[in-house]
């Protein structure tokens, strides 16, 4: 931890030390405490109420979705052998492209609303989820599911009672990796052609050459991105306790 | 080759001999396929089980005993023959048996109350009845205090415990138990063998142990059978004439030990049998 705090405190000093002592044009790189000041006129700008709210809006459908979808297929997946050969090429396919160069395909065929912004967040998780989910499914001790046999339990009671527990682990790490994923997503096609959000808070300021902002905007991303991985990391600790 | 003990030469156990069969199981058959090929498992076995009895199962490795009790669980299916508990034919796994299994086989995600609950709350009994009932048993396997443990924190010992109470909680009328000692220290499975008598001697259910441990075998049972090496009938049965409760130290008799030589000496001759 301490490790940690020394190594942001060195890069943000070395920050300062290049704005105070010129060693890039402030122009390009304004310094940490004009950073701060721009952040803070992001965050009182009475407009940053809807622009947060249409990038949570893209972020939650999309992850959301992902999720339920994702899940529910690598269930199937990972249960039905049948289901996974007949996903596995879409699977493939969508696992190897990179998700970033299909914006401006998106925007093409659904504009710059919100709607291309959660199909890339889809894009972008819907893969991670399924097999994370599916692996899960996979790797259901079989023993253990003899063991709920023995005692005469049904099928949907093994599914309730032995599979969907042996599944969260691996859920809730898909959902950790996808937190990441959907954060960049959003921020990315919103940089490629948006009317609202943070991405294009950052797209706006950077077209106004206004620096201290658009450093703000990333600066604010990052601090969302790692938030919302620390928030999903220790809902996914609190979930498996008992592997401790 | 002597025999020192034949099973006529031994007084049966007063317990249970005049009670009621409570499982009948005749000209039993398993075979499996294994890559395109059929094996027999267990070929023709017949035996009657007492109420209240308790059977021990000795035999080479690979003798089919754990798939003969799977096979009365019903969780491996027979193909010729018959298994009934009280009269009732045995068509496939039921509330009628429970089985200890070899490794613990508890829910990881589960505490120690919640795993042996588990056969109960699968028969759908409501939570406050089923948790009575499971904490009786955490209380007779010595448990109390672990009852909101998960099985990572308790030790081998501590988790066959749970599989022990898991089993007893459903109230089976027989109770099969997969060499649930096998995977312990010398010294736990001496331990536990004891604790086995002592929960076993408050419930007297029917039980089936399969084990490799003749010393075990001889120690727990009214009655041992031995396997033949693979297809396996019954090479031979001796009636184990310790009055219970028992404790640790009649092990150390001459009557257990000679017991133990004669059933050694008929599974190390099917062993060699299936070595040849």
């Amino acid at each position: 931890m301490l490790l940690a705090c020394l190594s942001v405190v060195l890069i943000v000093g070395t920050w300062q030390a290049s704005a105070s002592y010129r060693w890039v044009d402030p122009i390009f790189l304004p310094g940490p405490l004009e950073v701060l000041g721009a952040l803070k006129g992001i965050v009182t700008d009475p407009g940053f109420a809807s622009d947060l709210s249409v990038s949570a809006n893209e972020f939650f459908w999309g992850l959301g979705l992902s999720v339920l979808v994702g899940g529910t297929l690598g269930i199937l997946s990972g249960w039905y052998g049948a289901v996974d050969e007949f996903l596995r090429p879409v699977v493939t396919a969508l696992n190897s492209i990179p998700h970033l160069a299909l914006i401006p395909l998106l925007v093409l065929l659904f504009g710059i609303g919100v709607l291309p912004k959660v199909l890339l967040v889809l894009l972008s998780c819907i893969v991670v989820m399924l097999m994370n989910t599916a692996a899960g499914v996979r790797s259901v001790d079989t023993q253990l599911l003899r063991m709920a046999k023995s005692f005469g339990a049904s099928d949907r009671q093994i599914v309730c009672a032995v599979v969907l527990p042996s599944v969260v682990p691996f859920f809730m790490t898909g959902l950790r990796i996808c937190v990441g994923k959907a954060v960049v997503a959003v921020a990315m096609s919103e940089l490629f052609g948006s009317t609202a959000g943070i991405g294009n808070i950052l797209i706006k300021a950077q077209s106004a050459m206004d620096m201290s902002r658009m450093y703000a905007a990333v600066v604010l991303l990052t601090v969302i991105g790692i938030a919302l991985t620390q928030l999903a990391a220790a809902l996914e600790a609190a979930m498996q306790q008992w592997k401790a | 080759m002597t025999v020192i003990f034949q099973e006529q030469e031994v007084s049966p156990p007063g317990s249970c001999v005049d009670a009621p069969t409570k499982l009948q199981i005749r000209d039993l058959r398993v075979t499996f396929s294994s890559r395109g090929k059929n094996f027999v498992a267990v070929n023709g076995i017949d035996l009657e089980v007492r109420d209240g009895e308790f059977i021990a199962i000795v035999g080479p490795s690979g003798s089919g005993k754990s798939t003969f009790l799977m096979a009365l669980d019903g969780l491996t299916p027979s193909s010729g023959g018959e298994i009934a508990v009280d009269g009732k034919v045995v068509t496939g796994p039921g509330r009628d048996r429970a089985v200890v299994f070899q490794d613990s086989c508890l829910l990881p995600w589960r505490n120690v109350l919640d795993n042996v609950s588990f056969g109960l709350e699968m028969a759908g009994m409501p939570k406050g009845e089923r948790y009575e009932i499971a904490r009786e048993l955490i209380g007779l396997a010595g448990l109390t205090q672990f009852e909101t443990f998960h099985p990572k924190q308790l030790s081998g010992g501590m988790q066959q415990r749970v599989n022990i109470a898991r089993a007893l909680a459903a109230d089976p009328q027989v109770l099969l138990l997969d060499e649930p000692f096998s995977g312990l220290d010398a010294q736990t499975r001496e331990i536990m063998q004891g604790e086995l008598l002592k929960i076993w001697d408050e419930r007297k259910k029917t039980a089936i142990f399969v084990t490799h441990q003749i010393d075990e075998a001889v120690f727990l049972a009214d009655r041992v059978i031995a396997f033949s090496a693979r297809p396996a009938r019954i090479a031979g049965e001796w009636s184990i004439p310790f009055p219970r409760p028992r404790h640790l130290s009649i092990k150390q008799s001459p009557e257990h030990r000679a017991l133990e030589d004669s059933i050694w000496q008929v599974v190390r001759q099917e062993g060699a049998l299936a070595a040849a």
